[in-house]
């Protein structure tokens, strides 16, 4: 303070001082001349006297840090009572200390055509002590900013585009992937510890004008709003990437996520908060759905995607309660003798407006949205229940997906479906997936022991697609493998895949397991089947699916390919 | 002293741009802060690098390691992170050096660095003790 002077201030100004307020006075040049004792303290700043002839911009720039001092709406908002009579309505501005990011509502009038003042409100301690902690803005386990604070940050921004001072404002939705098996695994202090660390990377990247916040369990949203092109926020989007997946070391341990971003830019994809939010989240859905670790803009076609799913959730929610769903069989044929040896079920879905469709075009997303197992625990029922009207001879066939077995319930739940109808378990056969058996789990394990114990044979099914190695058959008694079709094309016009087809055949042949080669559409592959030894035969060019129905015809004793003498 | 020293080798991809001088300054700056950081926290290790990789040994009370490796992944001169060992316990490789500089005495030692790494990245673990031992004979090599 070089100049001393009296100070012509109005005494009702400076005497309504609360603890949590604090009161800056400053003149036309922007210069302290008052500072409150109770501000030093509230903003986290140097003692008293230091303040007085410090310009005010470096008081805002010590209490609330570069990004927010600097912002353009401070200087606006200082200057804004010039341009407003004397004692005239009182601006407010809300602001983050720098030191510990409680929220400080700051307000500003003139108080005389010299003076302007300035208070602050400590909003974050009243938030407290109103026991509403949901107001507050800040993540508590990270430190980084949350979802209100996101929101507010994002309603100010969008207000700044509107009026023309922000060109753009950029959204990106990052979520972590494989961050629940280090949760479940490591527990949850490792895993609350990895979010502080991924949040120090984020924070790492950002520049000080953009907004970090944790959206809630390991998602995670960045604003953006400097001017900042595609260019910027996709480079911004692979650096980010780049860092979430390198390496994290807590507590001696090492372990790596991944980070799959999707990003949304107003006002091309959005002009209000929650367009602009739930772009950046569908096309964080569609990076997730890409293969996750990658980054992709809003594009309009993730909406009409989302929406055609939605509607097809909404009806496959119905699905089983309107009996919607049919099975249909295929034949399992012997190839030396020709006869019928099995059928295989296979889930159709009878959609009311789109027609028959297969289990590709439906069964993923029933395995997202918890599906899988009621309609699994269906299947096997109604297969059992089919089973019962064919010759004894004959067996019925049902995959089980990997969430049946997950739940490991599915032994009881066969035994109470073969019982239900008094179906001999020697009748079932269960397929398994290859992947299954990569999960080395001893429940695993002992369900395909439990299922053998009810006289079920358990066939491994899609064998030859490269997951599964011929060690793991020997591992556990498989009564069949089924043979990946796509191995028997492949053999089409490739020695190697044949020379892989016949020693499965042999394998199984010495250990005494069947060989089923699915797939089988010419008579030319049913030859090749047959001289690589495989002993029985699925395809369409023996019977195709057929309805439950109409299985009759196919039970008269042979089927005219398999019986020529070709 | 040996108390609880906690041990980490990685390798990863030199990212720097520019020409060697530009390199050499980028690593001296690298070498001098962590000399500096490590001392202060009991830490020593040996840094290797090349046009192409980074090879680090570090070794330490275990939070200083934590931290410091932290801040190593956020740095965007490198990339391709692979940790090839990290242990607990036993003895320092590196007692005498806050930071040892390996600088490889000539092409040939380079290049065989380089083949080592170059196995590490594609086979984590394979040949973490064939870096260590590399960078440990460079160090004594150096003094």
């Amino acid at each position: 303070m070089t100049t001393a002077q009296p100070l012509p201030l109005p005494s009702t100004v400076i005497a309504p001082e609360r603890r949590n307020q604090g009161v800056l006075i400053f003149d036309r040049s922007h210069r302290v001349v008052h500072a409150s004792s109770a501000l030093p303290e509230l903003l986290q700043l140097p003692s008293e006297a230091s303040l007085l002839g410090e310009a005010v911009e470096e008081i805002f720039r010590l209490a609330f840090g570069e990004k927010q001092a600097f912002a353009s709406s401070i200087s606006q908002w200082l200057d804004q009572p010039a341009t407003q009579p004397v004692g005239a309505i009182e601006i407010p501005l809300v602001l983050l200390t720098a030191a510990d990011a409680r929220i400080i509502h700051a307000t500003l009038c003139s108080i005389s055509e010299q003076f302007r003042v300035a208070t602050f409100d400590d909003r974050s301690t009243a938030v407290v002590q109103s026991n509403a902690p949901a107001l507050a803005y800040r993540d508590p386990l990270t430190g980084v900013g949350n979802r209100s604070l996101l929101e507010w940050k994002l309603d100010e921004s969008l207000v700044g585009l509107g009026s023309g001072e922000l060109e753009s404002v950029t959204v990106l939705f990052l979520d972590l992937d494989r961050f629940k098996v280090i949760n479940d695994t490591l527990g949850h202090g490792t895993g609350d510890e990895l979010l502080r660390l991924v949040c120090g990377r984020l924070q790492s990247t950002l520049r000080d004008s953009d907004t970090l916040a944790r959206m809630g369990g390991d998602e995670f949203a960045i604003l953006l709003t400097a001017p900042s092109g595609r260019e910027v926020a996709s480079a911004l989007a692979a650096r980010i990437i780049d860092l979430i997946e390198r390496t994290y070391l807590i507590d001696g341990q090492i372990m790596n996520v991944g980070a799959s971003i999707g990003i949304a830019v107003a006002p091309r994809d959005g002009l209000t908060r929650d367009d602009l939010l739930k772009s950046a989240d569908l096309a964080l859905y569609f990076s997730k759905g890409a293969g996750r670790g990658v980054f992709h803009f809003f594009e309009p076609p993730m909406a009409e995607k989302a929406r055609l799913r939605r509607t097809l959730e909404f009806d496959l929610r119905k699905a089983l309660v309107l009996r919607q769903f049919e099975l249909h069989y295929q034949a399992q044929v012997d190839t030396e003798g020709g006869s019928i040896l099995g059928l295989i079920a296979s889930l159709r879905w009878r959609h009311p407006q789109r027609g028959l469709l297969l289990p590709v075009e439906f069964i993923q997303l029933a395995e997202e949205i918890g599906l899988a197992i009621p309609i699994g625990e269906w299947v096997l029922k109604r297969a059992c229940r089919d089973a019962t009207n064919w010759p004894e001879s004959i067996t019925v066939a049902v995959s089980v997906s990997s969430h049946q077995f997950e739940s490991e319930k599915l032994a009881s739940f066969v035994d109470h479906a073969l019982q239900a109808v008094e179906l001999p378990g020697s009748r079932l056969e269960i397929g398994v997936t290859e992947e299954i058996l990569l999960r080395k789990n001893s429940s695993v394990l002992k369900t395909l022991i439990s299922l053998k114990a009810l006289s079920v044979k358990v066939v491994m099914n899609s064998f030859g697609t490269g997951v599964a190695s011929l060690s793991q058959l020997v591992n556990f008694p498989f009564d069949k493998i089924n043979i990946d079709q796509s191995l028997l094309a492949a053999t089409e016009n490739d020695a190697k895949s044949r020379a892989v087809l016949r020693a499965i055949a042999v394998l199984g042949d010495s250990l005494g397991i069947a060989t089923l080669a699915g797939g089988v559409e010419t008579s030319e592959q049913l030859m090749r089947v047959r001289s690589e030894g495989c002993s029985t035969v699925q395809g369409f060019y023996c019977t195709k699916a057929v309805p439950a129905g109409e299985l009759a015809a196919l039970f008269v004793p042979s089927i005219p390919p398999l019986t020529a003498n070709d | 002293m040996s108390d609880d020293i906690f041990k980490i080798l990685y390798c990863s991809k030199n990212l720097i741009e520019g020409e060697h001088a530009k390199q050499d300054a980028e690593i001296s700056q690298i070498l001098q802060s962590a000399r500096r950081n490590n001392r202060k926290q009991n830490v020593t290790g040996a840094l290797f690098f090349n046009s192409a990789y980074f090879a680090q040994a570090l070794e330490g009370p275990k939070l200083a390691i934590e931290k410091i490796f932290e801040n190593i992944q956020r740095d965007p001169r490198h990339g391709d992170v692979t940790v090839l060992s990290s242990e607990t316990g036993g003895h320092r490789d590196f007692p005498e050096w806050s930071m040892a500089h390996v600088a490889p005495p000539d092409e040939t030692i380079s290049a065989s660095m380089a083949v080592a790494l170059d196995s590490a990245l594609s086979h984590p673990g394979a040949s973490a003790d064939g870096v260590l031992g590399l960078l440990r004979s460079l160090v004594i090599q150096e003094d």
